[in-house]
């Protein structure tokens, strides 16, 4: 399905470690809907966002959504721009290579590109 | 045409993580507008420094500078003051705008 034909190139920010509040489960739930809508979808994990691509969450233990599950959940939805800024990882500790999702790794100047060339940046 | 607008609602020294994570982002060539408690980054050397050495053109409510008593403070900051109508027409002169807020 399209909307009239336009297809933007819409970026989700996500900045928050997951849940401290309902803003990556939001940005998801967008995110979700935008690719359903064709839109064509990226997603940027930055600073305390990317602690929701740990793996091994067990989010029922505090009665609290598994964010995990959603991230699942974007490859059926044809998203697979989904990216992680270099210098967040490695300031956590984070190994690219052992995260919950693939992601794509970016450099600071990639942060600022990817920005610049999207149609529309969303942050929750 | 194809800058950013990029407003900031909160105080660099309040939240220095979110500006950062603007400054990251940021291009040059794109503009920054201070709205709200965002206003008192002008009130901050360091933050006023990053801006101008990112390449970002900085401009903020007047009615939130004077809301706050802050226009005797800023004289020398290199700030362009905007009215609600400036806002409008600087939106319309920028490719997207990204809200930055806490």
């Amino acid at each position: 399905m399209q909307m009239n034909g336009v297809k933007k190139n819409i970026l989700f920010i996500l900045q928050h470690a997951p849940h401290g509040n309902s803003s990556t489960r939001e940005s998801l739930d967008a995110a979700l809907a935008c690719a359903a809508f064709d839109q064509q979808v990226q997603l940027l994990f930055i600073d305390e966002g990317v602690w929701n691509l740990l793996p091994g969450q067990h989010a029922g233990a505090i009665n609290s959504k598994d964010t995990g599950k959603m991230l699942g959940a974007l490859a059926y939805y044809d998203i697979r721009d989904v990216f992680a800024d270099s210098f967040s990882l490695q300031a956590r500790q984070l190994p690219a290579d052992a995260l919950a999702i693939p992601v794509t790794i970016l450099p600071a100047d990639a942060v600022r590109a990817l920005v610049k060339h999207a149609d529309c940046v969303i942050q929750l | 045409m194809n800058a950013t607008l990029h407003t900031l609602n909160i105080s660099s020294r309040e939240n220095s993580a979110v500006i950062d994570r603007l400054l990251r982002c940021a291009s040059t060539g794109d503009s920054v507008l201070l709205i709200e408690n965002g206003v008192y980054t002008l009130a901050d050397d360091n933050a006023l420094q990053a801006f101008h050495a990112a390449g970002l053109a900085l401009y903020a409510l007047q009615v939130d500078i004077d809301a706050r008593g802050l226009q005797h403070h800023i004289i020398s900051s290199p700030v362009t003051l905007l009215d609600d109508s400036g806002f409008v027409a600087l939106a319309c002169e920028h490719h997207k705008t990204v809200s930055w807020f806490a």
